[in-house]
């Protein structure tokens, strides 16, 4: 005789006070359903045969609900047990007697339910996609065979159920998990693709593939993958595709869905290969994976175990299903080509960064999204700069994205601080965005660098001083190549400044930067002597350390493309890095390591040397115009120094002169007035008598030093006697000082700076 | 318990997607009329089994009576099964002929 189990026995007397609670007469095979489902191995059992038991707790909850009175208040009577309660139990008590098994459990009861036809407990059960077929077999066989089981059970059922249940999965895991891109188009929440025919021609070949029907966008973030992707599904959704593809729906996983809120290990797997067998069973379905490089080891607990990449082989490499991902460069190469053999199964199709045309026409395309949007109006030309000014200024990231931020912020911006009078959006609009989106200050961002290059001539005279021949030549072909009189694959400029130490040649370089609103990037050749400091600028070879990080010169390059670049002392530099520059100044390239290309083509190349320098200060013996000796001599050393292949593509080699005494005034004045610059705060000012101006000039020039001893001879006739005033004496509130002369009459060259202080 | 863990996710049924299980029907409970069951006890019958307040137990027994048959309400196949049982045991012990029948809704 077969024994009922404790849990049935604690089962059974849950659901009559279930019923009792609910105030009905009867306990009915629906109340002992419901006790089922609050017990553990109820649970077990129906999950298990993939019944959601929340779904059936509120089906029966409904069903008590509207479909069982409960008895009036007032009469007392016992909760009896119906017929078909009875039936159920005796049922499984029976088979369990028949089975000869020792004890009657949950399972058994749950069995019997499925033949009281008419009752609800047996529909709920069904609704859920549990036939009595799953219970016996779980009940029999344990759940550490259900995926045979499921395979049996699908096999023994009509097709037609089977087909069903596949069905109902499918809108849940899809739904779920991932974003159905033709809806979205549909909907007209997709903005349109410009341009990227090719891209989008080799896309439709890899999906029109027998096998291996994948394609894969590897392109630098921002320059628009998903958008190709999402303009594929538009094309799909207005039928401009070929036949092929007709008709095809294209969902984007949702990686975020996918992963939030799995708590065990294998739920984030067991939704993947959910999503993949749904797209396997639908007909053209295309998934799009996003950032492909996340499943790369997701789900992984260490090195070398399953992970969710493992999951997708499979069905990519036989064409069960296909799939678009991707990715960006770095992680692309970090993380998805390393694992070969997932990588092999995409074919990748790169995406390079637009164009400033193309740009411009993707901006163009794109405007009435914004337009609409920031219920403004863009100009063309604005379009124009926010293209040209991103490119330039922004550098860190991608057109056309940056380009986009640009108009989109500008449309805010305009709409914040105009509170609608303004209905269009200017060039001087987006400069100003860039400006503040770049760092830089405004007036260096500037659509027209026009009136920039007329004014550049007399700015930079400003500012060095006596050196006018090499300002005009510098000027005139920065501004020979802006005319476009240039070869285009060449740097805007590369100019040797041979010359004297301390006669401006850094100081003109750096000026020059700061006037056309660049960067200005300096390397001081004497750190680069030896020959394995080429590494250091254009990356370590593979095997050694710094690998990875690319060099100083090319990550530099293409971070800021528009700079001045100085190159300090050439002539110390090694041999081998002459050779990197020959190719910079005629191509216009340098490949690091990686194989990343920086672009020289915006960059100033400037290079400094004293070569010849020695050679000027010996004296000519015999006659002859010392001055035009002294540029033959000097030309004769940078001969010397630098070979003809390099000379041979420099713009101009140009000399900087010695400086005279005229010109040593005009940069004592300078000289001061930035003291006084300094002084401003403490309310000083210093003045210089005419003889004290020239006796400053004379003092500070040495030929052989150039303007730089100047600096030492105000630091000790000026700075140093004023410290003691500004600190403790007549000039802690501020004063004037003068600065003239006392001459000492036995030996000129031991005058000295006077000064004379009025306090205030 | 497991299962509130781990139900954060409530699948959506589709309904049309389960043609052929249909939801089970509903029963009338149809008592007979007879010629030597007393009125009284059909009364009693119709209050204590099925719940019905004197009114409407008289006015069930009248229709009973003169159209030959009447119903006691709508149940689930279980419930109807059940209370007929329910009833015939009742007619037995009372040594009455009353005889009641379900029917689908």
């Amino acid at each position: 005789m077969s024994r009922i189990n404790k849990e049935l026995e604690l089962t059974l007397a849950n659901s009559v006070k279930v019923a009792q609670e609910l105030n009905h007469e009867l306990v009915c095979v629906e109340h002992l359903l419901f006790a089922i489902l609050h017990d553990y191995k109820g649970i077990h059992i129906i999950s298990s045969c993939g019944g959601n038991v929340q779904n059936i707790i509120q089906n029966l909850y409904n069903f008590f609900k509207k479909n069982i009175e409960p008895i009036p208040a007032n009469s007392r009577s016992n909760v009896q047990q119906s017929i078909g309660f009875h039936r159920v139990l005796k049922r499984a008590i029976d088979h369990a007697n028949s089975s000869e098994s020792s004890e009657v459990g949950i399972g058994d009861v749950l069995v019997s339910m499925f033949d009281e036809k008419n009752s609800y407990a047996a529909y709920f059960l069904q609704k859920e996609n549990i036939s009595r077929l799953d219970i016996l077999e779980f009940i029999s066989h344990g759940s550490t065979q259900e995926q045979e089981q499921q395979q049996v059970s699908s096999q023994e059922k009509d097709d037609k159920t089977a087909h069903k249940k596949q069905a109902k999965k499918n809108v849940d895991f899809l739904q779920l998990y991932t974003n159905d891109l033709i809806k979205r188009a549909q909907e007209n929440k997709i903005d349109p693709l410009i341009g990227r025919k090719i891209e989008m021609q080799r896309t439709l070949q890899v999906l029109c593939r027998r096998r291996k029907n994948n394609p894969i966008y590897v392109g630098d973030p921002g320059v628009g993958k998903t958008a190709i992707a999402e303009g594929l599904a538009k094309q799909i959704y207005e039928q401009n595709v070929p036949e092929h593809l007709q008709d095809t729906t294209i969902f984007a996983l949702d990686m975020g869905a996918l992963m939030a809120g799995t708590k065990y290990r294998g739920e984030f797997e067991r939704r993947l290969k959910g999503v993949i067998d749904a797209i396997k069973n639908k007909e053209k379905a295309i998934l799009f994976i996003d950032e492909i490089h996340t499943i790369v080891g997701a789900g992984a607990t260490s090195g070398g175990s399953l992970d969710a990449s493992n999951i997708l082989k499979p069905v990519l490499s036989n064409g069960d299903i296909r799939c678009i991902g991707s990715s960006t460069y770095e992680e692309y190469k970090n993380h998805f080509s390393k694992d070969r053999a997932l990588s092999r199964r995409f074919e990748k199709i790169e995406i390079p960064e637009p164009s400033i045309p193309e740009s411009i026409k993707i901006l163009k395309g794109l405007k009435s999204r914004y337009e609409e949007h920031h219920q403004i109006l863009y100009t063309e030309k604005s379009l124009r700069a926010a293209v040209e000014l991103s490119a330039k200024h922004i550098n860190d990231r991608f057109l056309p994205d940056k380009a986009i931020d640009v108009i989109d912020e500008a449309g805010a911006h305009i709409r914040l601080t105009s509170k609608g009078n303004r209905k269009k959006i200017q060039p001087n609009d987006i400069e100003k965005v860039v400006s503040k989106m770049a760092k830089i200050p405004s007036h260096n961002v500037t659509t027209s660098d026009k009136s920039m290059l007329e004014t550049l001539e007399s700015r930079l005279k400003k500012l060095v001083f006596g050196q006018d021949d090499a300002i005009s030549a510098l000027t005139n072909s920065i501004k020979r190549s802006r005319a476009g009189l240039k070869t285009p694959n060449k740097p805007i400029g590369s100019f040797l400044f041979t010359g004297p130490t301390g006669v401006g040649k850094t100081e003109m370089a750096r000026c020059l930067a700061e006037i056309m609103g660049v960067k200005f990037m300096r390397f001081d050749m004497s750190e680069y002597m030896e020959k394995h400091a080429v590494a250091r600028l254009i990356g370590a070879p593979p095997g050694y350390i710094g690998f990875e990080q690319g060099g100083l010169l090319s990550e530099g390059i293409r971070k800021t493309p528009y700079c001045v670049l100085l190159l300090d002392e050439i002539e110390k530099a090694h041999e081998d890095i002459f050779n990197i520059l020959l190719q910079i100044m005629d191509y216009a390239t340098l490949t690091d390591n990686n194989g990343k290309k920086a672009d020289f083509r915006n960059v100033i190349v400037i290079m400094t040397s004293n070569a010849g320098a020695q050679e000027m200060s010996t004296r000519t013996i015999g006659f002859g115009d010392s001055t035009k000796d002294v540029t033959h001599k000097s030309k004769r050393a940078i001969e010397k120094i630098f070979s003809p292949e390099f000379r041979n593509r420099l713009d101009d080699i140009i000399g900087f002169q010695a400086l005279s005494v005229e010109i040593m005034k005009l940069i004592v004045d300078k000289a001061i007035n930035s003291l006084n610059a300094q002084l401003l705060a403490k309310r000083i000012l210093i003045q210089l008598t005419d003889e004290a101006q020239k006796y400053l000039a004379k003092q500070g020039y040495k030929p052989a030093y150039g303007a730089r001893p100047l600096e030492r001879v105000i630091q000790t006739e000026i700075k140093d006697k004023l410290t003691d005033e500004i600190l403790f004496g007549k000039l802690m509130k501020g004063g004037q000082v003068t600065v003239s002369i006392e001459k000492n009459k036995k030996d000129k060259k031991k005058s000295q700076c006077k000064l004379n202080i009025n306090s205030c | 318990m497991e299962w509130k863990d781990s139900s954060d996710i409530i699948e959506e049924t589709e309904p049309n997607t389960q043609e052929d299980i249909l939801e089970p029907p509903m029963y009338k409970v149809i008592m007979l009329n007879d010629h030597y069951t007393t009125m009284e006890f059909v009364v009693y019958v119709l209050e204590t089994v099925f719940y019905k307040s004197l009114m409407e137990a008289i006015t069930i027994m009248l229709s009973i009576h003169n159209q030959g048959s009447g119903i006691c309400g709508v149940y689930t196949a279980e419930v109807a099964e059940t209370k007929i049982q329910k009833v015939h045991q009742m007619a037995r012990d009372n040594e009455f002929p009353l005889k009641c029948t379900m029917e689908e809704e």
